[in-house]
């Protein structure tokens, strides 16, 4: 098999993450937070050490920022509607996933509130002046991905933070196709919320992610959107703004969470650095093959990362991929979730994406390429 | 040795104090308290030896972390 799915979700996962998850399951999965016995505090300590392991590995101080969720989608609707308010402007990009444009989207008919687009796929200084043109005293929010998952693009996000920080407006960042691949430094980069999956970049697994709020976050604007138990105040109706459990309503995912903390410590032994760099270099290595072949068009091609989004003239998108799946060569094609990307990149609504981890391999790129040159030519 | 428990309503943040405590040498542990000790219901709190207690109080303030009382168990 060849997997190049890895913008949907990493695959493989290291073994360590496997056997951690496993242990945790045989030997202390207790349900954290509620109880004093030893397995609910085992398992306490466990959540506690991966809120550690996320906060130092993206620049913050406070491991109570971190807080969990089951994946960006979930994270970024937590975030979204507990930031945003009546009457409010936000302003968001055109290469957002449905994760955020979705939430943004009903939101905006249901409080009223009302949002702004602006164009990703212009440089970096054209893509400033836009955002900082379209603030107004009402915008409360500024959400962008930090990099495509229909294609390389990668955002300025510290330039973007900087910009919302002058203006005293939130900046959420959803991380989706970056974390673990790009260094992200939430104070650095001047990030009010980072929000991402376990399951792509930290090589953790599925039902796995979070937000993760800078150290001077004011909690106070932030409302929870979700209610229940979450083992603190149980007298109160209310869930109050203590984070992380005022935002955690319900059992966490213990066994998912242990395998975060050990996807991070992976990611963290590898080095985004070198995982980037292994990445780019597939990602040309790719972009060279496909250009040899007649008929097939790459979207962006100068972008150069981990995802890459091509086209064959021959097949659609989905046919294509669907040949390629009867060979076990996994691909994605389609819209992505990203409807306003695909209009931006003009693919006509359904093209073919791969896309690397740290397990993807030249020879299997090779095999991939042979195999798109044998279906279309 | 008398114990006395400083209480804390997050559990994180009583894990956060008991770590950063530990790391100065006073022992403690994470305990949760008896609903009788907080009107407001579950809460959490950190069982330090009561001859520690001001040394942790004062750490725990250094270092950000609010406490809302002290306890008997």
């Amino acid at each position: 098999m060849i997997y190049f799915d890895n913008a949907a979700t990493t695959f493989p996962k290291p073994p360590h993450m496997l056997r951690e998850m496993t242990r945790c399951l045989r030997e202390y999965c207790g349900n954290p937070g509620r109880s004093s016995h030893r397995l609910a505090m085992l398992a306490s300590e466990a959540v506690f050490d991966t809120r550690t392991e996320i906060s130092s590995f993206f620049g913050i101080k406070k491991p109570e920022n971190v807080i969990f969720a089951q994946n960006t989608t979930h994270a970024l609707n937590r975030v979204i509607g507990g930031l945003m308010y009546p009457k409010c402007h936000v302003i968001i990009t055109n290469l957002e996933h449905n994760s955020v444009l979705r939430p943004v989207a009903n939101l905006c008919r249901m409080l009223p509130a009302s949002y702004d687009t602006v164009d990703a796929t212009e440089d970096d200084d054209t893509l400033l002046a836009e955002i900082e043109s379209k603030i107004t005293p009402k915008t409360a929010l500024i959400i962008t991905l930090h990099a495509s998952n229909i294609c390389s693009r990668v955002l300025p996000i510290g330039k973007i933070g900087a910009i919302c920080r002058r203006y005293g407006i939130i900046y959420v960042v959803d991380a989706a196709q970056s974390a673990g691949v790009y260094d992200i430094d939430i104070q650095r980069e001047k990030i009010s919320v980072l929000c991402a999956p376990g399951h792509k970049g930290l090589y953790g697994p599925q039902g796995s992610g979070f937000a993760a709020f800078c150290d001077d976050f004011d909690f106070s604007v932030f409302s929870p959107t979700e209610y229940g138990g979450n083992g603190m105040n149980s007298a109160d109706t209310g869930m109050g703004r203590t984070p992380p459990e005022s935002y955690e309503a319900g059992t966490l995912n213990v066994p998912g969470i242990v395998g975060l903390r050990e996807g991070v410590r992976y990611v963290r032994s590898l080095g985004t650095e070198s995982i980037r760099n292994h990445e780019k270099t597939l990602f040309k290595l790719a972009r060279q093959k496909l250009a040899e072949i007649p008929g097939i068009t790459v979207y962006r091609p100068e972008w150069e990362g981990g995802v890459l989004l091509f086209n064959s003239e021959k097949l659609s998108g989905s046919a294509l991929s669907e040949k390629l799946s009867d060979e076990d060569i996994c691909t994605r094609p389609g819209l992505h979730c990203a409807p306003t990307a695909h209009a931006a990149l003009g693919t006509g609504g359904d093209a073919v994406r791969i896309s690397f981890s740290a397990f993807s391999s030249q020879d299997e790129v090779s095999r991939f390429a042979a195999a798109v040159r044998r279906m279309t030519t | 040795m008398e114990k006395l428990i400083i209480t804390i309503s997050s559990q994180t943040a009583a894990i956060k104090a008991q770590r950063l405590l530990e790391s100065k040498r006073i022992r403690s542990r994470v305990v949760k308290l008896r609903p009788e000790k907080n009107e407001r219901g579950c809460s959490h709190g950190v069982e330090v030896d009561a001859e520690n207690l001001g040394k942790a109080t004062v750490l725990l303030t250094e270092n950000g972390i609010q406490y809302s009382g002290i306890a008997h168990m």
